[in-house]
């Protein structure tokens, strides 16, 4: 187990910068996501952190030690690749003992050992097998068991999901959860699915453009975000353009009082859900169908409000026409103010 | 209906080995006998009579091809690792050069390089003999081992150093491994094209240096048919001898459950 920080890396190959400045501290034991859309940098962020490539600048620190100064031997972090690359010409137990093997363990050290992963794996029956005869998900437990042989202070997990099956990727949530809990690893995981970085992580870290956005709980990245760019990645928003003076948010959809001392120039933000369809007296503004999408278990509309467009779903089974008027409840309290 | 077209081209392929078989048992065959006259085998007898020297040589060349066959992979592996993953200054015009020996005739590329031999004191003996041998062989060694590679990528071995392996770790228990079928498909090529040389070794070794292809070609100029087809025999037999058994040396020699407890 480890606290880890990765301090200001910057790494550009040839031309492209791929990380600017990228900074994250990982708790001890802690289990957090980095977010952020194809080619972004994560996987250079963990291939950093594990050693594998040098950054141009920055530094990696295990409990406050430079990794640098740590012998690169030890393997303190160590990852399961995307592509999960497994030894294909060694047996299941082979790959999982690799490490063990290398360094010079004890025989029965070795096979005690092996034998354990096998089973936290399921996969004891399977050991004589080549990784060419396994399924998606058999193989991705046997790379993370043979990561584990090593115990490493810290996981790397390289998108784990994305080659699976969706109906596999419950099971390996599972054991992937089972596996940070009953070892008290610490695990970095990459992903670009929001939900599974939600279910999984203690921590959230939105990755755009080699810098990390914003670094937080689920909670706070959904219901705070920092920008525009993090509360679109997260969700449906509305942005309504407006102004405070005196504590009093004003925009073409009226007036609303807020616990604000700052004045100006301001975008509220409004998730989708936060807009509901109410009945007639109930509203606090109204809106014309613009827009109207069916997607089964709930339904797209965009509304035309006082010249603002708004995007909502609804739950509920009523087919809107275009053109219908519609009354709707804005809950400002739970709007987000970006300045 | 695949199945038997291939083979047919086999059986095309090895068609003109059929009188090559029979020819070193036939006494005679002249117009207008139908059915050659079968003797004695005097082509083996000629092979194993103590004054030829015959199995010398050859197991010399033998010995000599192999030593080849080595050095060319020792320098082909790292090459072609280097072209494959590394990316450096003069990447292309290096690619290029090592493929030069296919293109330009190495006739040419010898005479050239005999003048340099003679003044370094290379001409006339088996170093120089061994040396010149490198260059026809070495680029294909080079081509086949970069596209293995290229198939197994960097990601594997980046995967092993993650786990603890330091790079002669990597390079022993995972590279060569996952690369052996190149390896063994660039040694049977660098043996083979090593062993059939006749002329730069006539140059290079000044007649001095004896290989088994050098002991044919007279026998085949003279129209000597009994001799040449024998030594024929003999000739593809050792090379299927040589390269069956370090087939099997090779993969013996890197099955995985060989390594490590
Ligand atoms: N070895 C490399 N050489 C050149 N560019 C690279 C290399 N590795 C990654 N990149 C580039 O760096 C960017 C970020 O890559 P990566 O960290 O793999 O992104 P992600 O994992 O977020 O999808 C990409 O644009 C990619 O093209
Ligand atoms: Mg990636």
């Amino acid at each position: 187990m480890a606290d880890i920080k990765l301090i200001s890396a910057y790494k550009r190959y040839d031309t492209e910068s791929v990380l600017n400045g990228v900074s994250i501290h990982v708790n001890n034991g802690e289990y957090i996501s980095l977010i952020g859309a194809s080619g972004c940098g994560k996987t250079t962020t963990l291939k950093i952190i594990a050693g594998l490539i040098k950054a141009c600048s920055g530094q990696v620190l295990f409990n406050n030690v430079n990794a640098s100064k740590l012998s690169e031997n030890k393997s303190r972090a160590v990852i399961v690749d995307q592509n999960v690359l497994l030894f294909p010409h060694m047996t299941v137990e082979r790959n999982i003992n690799f490490g063990l093997r290398i360094r010079r363990v004890s025989k029965e050290k070795i096979k005690e050992k092996t034998e354990k992963l096998l089973e936290m794996i399921q996969l004891s029956e399977h050991k004589n097998k080549f990784p060419s005869e396994l399924s998606g998900g058999q193989m991705q437990r046997v790379a993370i068991a043979r990561a584990m042989a090593i115990e490493p202070e810290v996981l790397l997990l390289d998108e784990p999901f994305s080659k699976l099956d969706v109906s596999l990727r419950e099971d390996m949530r599972k054991f992937i959860k089972e596996v940070h809990e009953n070892h008290k690893i610490t695990i970095i995981m990459v992903t670009h699915d929001k939900e599974e970085a939600f279910l999984m992580s203690d921590r959230v870290a939105f990755m755009d453009n080699g810098k990390i956005e914003q670094y937080d709980t689920p909670e706070n990245i959904y219901k705070r975000p920092n920008s525009m760019k993090v509360a679109r990645f997260f969700g449906h928003c509305n942005f309504i353009e407006g102004t405070i003076e005196n504590s009093v948010f004003t925009s073409k959809l009226g007036t609303y009082s807020v616990d604000e001392k700052k004045e100006g120039k301001v975008t509220m933000l409004i998730r989708s859900e936060q807009i509901k369809i109410v009945r007639e007296g109930e509203q606090n503004a109204t809106g014309i169908v613009t827009d109207y999408r069916y997607a089964g278990e709930k339904s797209y509309l965009k509304l035309d409000s006082n010249g603002v467009t708004l995007g909502i779903h609804t739950t509920e089974d009523i087919k809107y026409r275009l053109r219908d008027t519609i009354h709707i409840k804005i809950d400002y309290k739970k709007g987000v103010l970006l300045w | 209906m695949k199945d038997f077209f291939s083979k047919l081209i086999i059986f095309i392929m090895l068609l003109p080995l059929i009188p090559l078989m029979l020819w070193p048992f036939i006494a005679s065959w002249r117009w207008p006998q139908l059915i050659p006259l079968f003797g004695d085998a005097r082509g083996f007898k000629h092979f194993f009579s103590a004054g030829s020297n015959s199995i010398n040589i050859l197991l010399f060349s033998i010995l000599l091809s192999i030593i080849v066959t080595i050095i060319t992979l020792a320098i082909a592996l790292p090459a072609a690792k280097a072209i494959a993953f590394y990316s450096f200054k003069g990447k292309n015009i290096i690619k290029t050069v090592i493929l030069l020996p296919v293109i330009v005739p190495m006739v040419a590329v010898s005479m050239g390089i005999h003048v340099s031999f003679i003044y370094l004191g290379l001409a006339n003996n088996c170093i120089g003999v061994i040396l010149i041998h490198l260059i026809p062989g070495l680029p294909y060694a080079v081509r086949i081992l970069l596209n293995s590679f290229l198939l197994i990528g960097d990601d594997i071995a980046t995967q092993g150093k993650n786990l603890g392996a330091n790079s002669l770790q990597v390079l022993w228990y995972i590279t060569l491994p996952l690369i052996m079928p190149g390896v063994i498909a660039a040694s049977t090529m660098v043996y083979i094209i090593s062993f059939s040389q006749y002329f730069i070794t006539f140059l290079i070794g000044g007649g001095r240096v004896v290989t088994f292809s050098m002991l044919m070609f007279p026998l085949i100029q003279r129209g000597e048919r009994v001799l040449a087809s024998t030594y024929s025999i003999v000739f593809l037999a050792s090379i299927l001898l040589v390269v069956i058994v370090a087939d099997k040396v090779i993969k013996g020699f890197f099955n995985d459950s060989n390594f490590l407890v």
